[in-house]
């Protein structure tokens, strides 16, 4: 286990990966008891759409990648809201239209290289002192965000009829979640990968929610897993030498597996 | 002895989904310490007029007051409790307790940095004793039986004190018994609470000991008035004639 600390690409590869992790975790138990587990899915099409345009300008891809997926992300919620759409059709039409724009500047720039790949795919030990701040900074704002407004979140999740009429300021509510969610997608292809981004925000969710029995104890199973994943994960990656991301994700799905045998066992 | 205070003040309202109208110019006051029952058949708009008073629904023409101030302004909602027509149609692996269910509606109003603890475990342990489940706090949701399940969602609307508790159709589903033992509960809360009670129903009989002030509804309101009178009148024969099933007994 000491190889985790004794360098300091892993150090922050560490702390990365446990802050995006772990702030997934607890958005993917609100995402997927909304039955909008696929979001991040989607949203990693549009923001492939992002990359791609960053590169066809030649600007840097974060900031483009991160505007075109809060962008998305509310209008998104606002095909839903406004005009009446299911979640799952508002996110498959955005995804479609954000993998079609992506392949379309990708051809027009002709630079389906290294650059594209990294996103797609990502690389946790590659991680910089930016990019491990970022992550840490937003971690720290998902759980203060969650804090501050558990009960109004576990309300609009529970029952969003019944938390309309008691006043609470829904929509807000749930474009500060997309939005999040879209920003945690963003700083976390860089680590596992726009490919997988969205099992490290479903699989350990889902996970605590095999497991718990009360709404709090899901979000810090979730977290639990979520870092067990990453730490193992990561671990096994370098001491194996196997490719970190689908690691920590195959880790995560173990976990899941026990978590589900278990729940049946106890349900059976 | 004064005059109850008007709640609610429904006038002249219209509302249409998609250009069909399902409400005609419905004036409908709610005063205080009343027990309405909102009658009518599948579509008369019984659910889309609560959904209104609740400022879910905004109607195409008409006014609406709701503890004197225009519904556009009211700011107030904890002084009313919903238990929608869907209460019960959740998720049932949904991983929340009793207790958490009950919570949910009280914390959200309050700056979790100045929580007290205490203070909110009463209240919400207060309300689960007075729907009689106090002791299922640990249970899941979920785990619980429909009837109990409702109750659980009666605590929820009145944990946070409201004045008026509105619910819409709450005992779809549940046997005779629970739902006698759960009207009476609502009777109770009316009587000795003060809480004034919207519900909504399409079951004339199982309500009909409970309540005094009925509105008919049918896209328009047919009637609107008190229990008593609503028993002698022609309307009432109608229902009874229909086959619906009216016990005539006054608490």
């Amino acid at each position: 286990m000491s190889i985790l600390w004794e360098y300091g690409f892993v150090q922050r590869a560490l702390l990365a990966g446990l802050a995006i992790g772990i702030g997934s975790a607890f958005l993917g138990v609100f995402l997927l008891l909304r039955r909008e587990a696929m979001i991040g899915h989607g949203l990693g099409h549009i923001i492939f759409s992002g990359i791609a345009l960053a590169l066809f300008l030649n600007f840097a891809p974060l900031p483009i990648a991160l505007a075109v997926a809060v962008l998305a992300a509310l209008a998104i919620l606002k095909l839903k809201t406004r005009a009446g759409l299911h979640s799952d059709t508002a996110i498959a039409i955005f995804s479609s239209v954000g993998m079609s724009m992506g392949i379309l500047l990708v051809t027009l720039v002709n630079r389906f290289g290294v650059d594209l790949l990294s996103y797609l795919f990502g690389d946790i030990l590659a991680v910089n002192k930016t990019e491990t701040a970022l992550s840490l900074v937003l971690a720290f704002i998902v759980i203060i965000f969650i804090a501050y407004f558990y009960h109004q979140l576990l309300f609009l999740t529970f029952a969003p009829d019944s938390a309309r009429a008691f006043g609470l300021k829904t929509e807000r509510l749930e474009a500060t979640l997309t939005v999040l969610t879209a920003v945690t997608l963003v700083l976390g292809m860089k680590i596992v990968g726009l490919l997988l981004m969205t099992s490290i925000l479903v699989i350990p969710a889902a996970t605590g929610l095999q497991l718990a029995k009360s709404f709090f104890a899901s979000c810090l199973l979730a977290a639990g897993a979520a870092a067990f994943s990453v730490i193992i994960g990561l671990w096994l990656s370098l001491t194996a030498d196997l490719p970190a991301a689908a690691t920590i994700v195959l880790i995560s799905f173990v976990l899941f597996l026990a978590s589900f045998l278990r729940r049946r066992r106890r349900l059976f | 002895m004064s005059r109850p205070q008007e709640l609610i003040i429904l006038r002249e309202v219209y509302f249409a989904y998609n250009q069909r109208p399902v409400l005609f110019n419905i004036n409908l006051t709610v005063w205080e310490g009343d027990f309405l029952a909102l009658l009518g058949p599948n579509g008369a708009g019984k659910t889309t007029l609560i959904k209104i008073m609740l400022g879910l629904l905004r109607p195409d023409r008409g006014e609406v007051v709701v503890f004197g101030s225009a519904i556009e302004s009211f700011q107030d909602w904890h002084l009313l409790g919903y238990v929608p027509q869907t209460a019960t149609h959740f998720d049932p692996l949904f991983p929340a307790t009793v207790y958490e269910v009950v919570a949910m509606a009280l914390l959200s109003r309050q700056n979790p940095w100045k929580r007290r603890p205490k203070v909110e475990r009463e209240a919400v342990l207060a309300a689960l004793q007075l729907v009689g489940l106090e002791e299922k706090v640990k249970v899941p949701i979920g785990e619980l039986s429909s009837g109990e399940q409702q109750r659980a969602f009666i605590a929820r609307a009145l944990v946070h004190e409201p004045k008026i508790l509105l619910l819409d159709e709450p005992t779809a589903g549940i046997d005779a018994e629970t739902q006698h033992q759960f009207y009476d509960m609502l009777y109770n809360f009316n009587s000795q609470k003060g809480i004034t009670i919207i519900l909504v129903t399409h079951d004339i009989g199982i309500v009909n000991r409970h309540i005094n002030r009925v509105a008919c509804l049918e896209g328009k309101l047919i009637y609107h008035g008190r229990h008593e009178e609503f028993c002698r009148s022609s309307l009432f024969k109608e229902l009874v004639g229909r086959g619906d099933h009216v016990i005539s007994h006054q608490h």
